[in-house]
């Protein structure tokens, strides 16, 4: 495994570190990893880092990269909006990696923001061949709310929660009513995440899904918990999606949405590694049992 | 700006910010960022520091240590002396690249207990030391680190209504990073008020002077060092609650750059 240090994109001014297997990898495709949220390219916990290593050593170069405006890559001065940009630079990483002899087939992933670009990259660009998407987007449902409720009302001191958070509920309720969706994360700060409409993310999962593309969805259950919570939860929000060959499905019951659990990042690198072996190169793999709180949920 | 990796044996990642004319009259300031996560919550304010510092002449050089950040190494693999090594790499390497501009080393929380005991070796040669928010007691830092991912842990468990037994697998972890028992070893012995030798100019930059630092101060003094203490009070750019605050820390880097500039005179 080597890693090397790049400047890419039409100013030269996208800063990433590219993590390649030590034989090389002739006709694998290459890993892209999207900025978590305004964290730079090492990730939360250095967990970038670790995932481009662990995939350079299954056999796939992976790059990591930092968004204009975020880590050491420059701020854009053409006023082109955010969501606009962010794909356009995944379009620059997969054209810097296919120019440079590196890949033509890509698979983009990422935590949270991340995976929602991910997602949208795959959308947008048919070198696209697979997606990890960490925390990316999830739609409650009314098994959602009925186990949230239900284990709110058995746990000892929930009213007196309630009651304390009602503050916290309406801020929520305000921001739903603006199309917008709120994130808890204890000891941290609330984070704002846009979600499309159910059925535009129906047609653009549909429209990934139909070109042949493998999708590795992973949701964790303290980073998703106002949104997801319970590892049947998108079959319940998209009965057509529940079986699908492509989508291979994983909820991490324990962990929180940056992976502060060192057990809970290793049972991610384990997962991811073993997706890309098993899909992404077509390789026998022996099961791994990802989060096996999974099956406790 | 130029990302690259540097060091014969063990890859480390730097960012060197060239200024926009001749070196001077900051000459070259090598950067010594936190430890763990307080090191990837202060990224963009030491980034904005090192464009600063550029702008204004200094040549900027931003790396991360081996087993951190961008650089070679796994994170449990750190000691004290290691990092130290790295750090007089650092120097080495910024030397390198501007051979006459005179060194300065600044370092934020762990990086600048780093940055001190780095400049108190003699081959280091250091003109000038910025310590900000420095850390002066290894064990008191282990500490206040250790109760911190305890806080976290039982504040997450509840929130998950959870035992906390079910989340806090491992006795040797800090808010995501696995310090190993060699690793919190070499931290507990860290005293900086026992420091044998210091640079000429010193800087101390600190939130309050509850006097945690108190025998640091003393001590360059009695090694001779100019000091200038500064007092600012502004929130902690290390802590995750600050990262969003894209400007985070602009009065300590007031005083950090006026102090520097000052220097050439």
């Amino acid at each position: 495994m080597k890693e090397r240090a790049v400047l890419f994109g039409a100013t030269k001014s996208l800063s990433g570190v590219l993590t390649e297997p030590s034989g090389g990898a002739p006709g694998a495709p290459a890993a892209l990893l999207l900025s978590a949220g305004y964290m730079h390219r090492v990730g939360p916990n250095r967990l970038y880092v670790a995932i481009a290593r662990r995939l350079a050593a299954a056999g796939i170069p992976v790059l990591r990269f930092d968004h204009s405006g975020l880590g050491e890559s420059a701020a854009r001065h053409d006023g082109m909006p955010l969501k606009e940009s962010v794909l356009a630079e995944g379009i620059e990483a997969m054209n810097f990696l296919a120019e440079s002899g590196i890949a033509n087939r890509f698979v983009p992933m990422g935590l949270c923001w991340g995976g929602e670009n991910a997602q949208r990259l795959a959308h947008a660009d048919p070198r696209v061949v697979a997606a990890a998407l960490i925390d990316g987007f999830a739609y409650r449902t009314f098994g959602y709310h009925a186990r949230k409720y239900a284990r709110h009302a058995l746990a000892a001191g929930s009213w007196r929660r309630l009651f304390a958070r009602a503050g916290a509920v309406l801020r929520r309720r305000a921001a739903a009513r603006h199309g917008a969706a709120f994130e808890r994360n204890p000891g941290g700060v609330d984070f704002v995440r846009e979600f499309p409409p159910r059925a535009a993310y129906l047609n653009e999962m549909r429209s990934i899904l139909g070109r042949g593309v493998e999708l590795s969805l992973i949701f964790t259950g303290g980073g998703m918990a106002e949104f997801y919570n319970h590892s049947r939860q998108f079959g319940e929000a998209f009965p057509e999606l529940r079986a699908h060959p492509r989508i291979r499905l994983e909820f991490m019951k324990l962990a929180d949405h940056t992976f502060t659990i060192r057990s809970q990042q290793e049972a991610l690198l384990a997962s991811l590694s073993a997706w890309v072996e098993e899909r992404v190169l077509g390789r026998a793999t022996t099961a791994v049992e990802v989060g096996a709180d999974a099956a406790a949920s | 700006m130029q990302t690259y990796y540097f060091g014969a044996e063990r890859a480390l990642f730097g960012v060197l910010h060239e200024p926009a004319a001749a070196v001077e009259p900051g000459g070259v300031v090598v950067v010594c960022a936190p430890l763990w996560r307080e090191g990837i919550r202060a990224h963009r304010v030491l980034r904005q520091l090192g464009l600063r510092l550029a702008k204004e002449g200094a040549a900027v050089l931003r790396f991360d240590y081996f087993g951190a950040g961008d650089s070679a190494g796994e994170g449990e693999q750190g000691e004290v002396e290691s990092w130290v090594s790295d750090v007089l790499c650092a120097v080495d390497e910024a030397r390198r690249a501007h051979a006459k501009a005179s060194v300065t080393l600044l370092g934020l929380r762990f990086g600048a207990t780093l940055a001190a005991l780095a400049a108190a070796r003699k081959e280091a040669l250091v003109d000038r030391l910025v310590l900000w928010e420095p850390v002066s007691d290894g064990g008191a830092f282990l500490d206040e680190s250790f109760a911190e991912h305890r806080a976290w842990a039982e504040s997450y468990a509840s929130w998950r209504h959870m035992p906390v037994t079910a989340i806090a697998d491992a006795d040797d972890e800090v808010l995501g990073f696995r310090v190993p028992a060699a690793m919190r070893g070499s931290i507990a012995s860290v005293r900086l008020a026992e420091l044998r030798r210091a640079p000429p100019r010193t800087l101390v930059v600190e939130r309050t002077a509850s006097g945690t630092n108190g025998g640091l101060l003393a001590a360059l003094s009695k090694l001779g060092a100019r000091v200038e203490h500064h007092v600012v009070d502004e929130p902690e750019v290390w802590k995750p609650h600050e990262l969003q605050a894209t400007a985070g820390g602009r009065k300590t880097q007031d005083v950090i750059s006026k102090w520097l500039t000052r220097g050439a005179s």
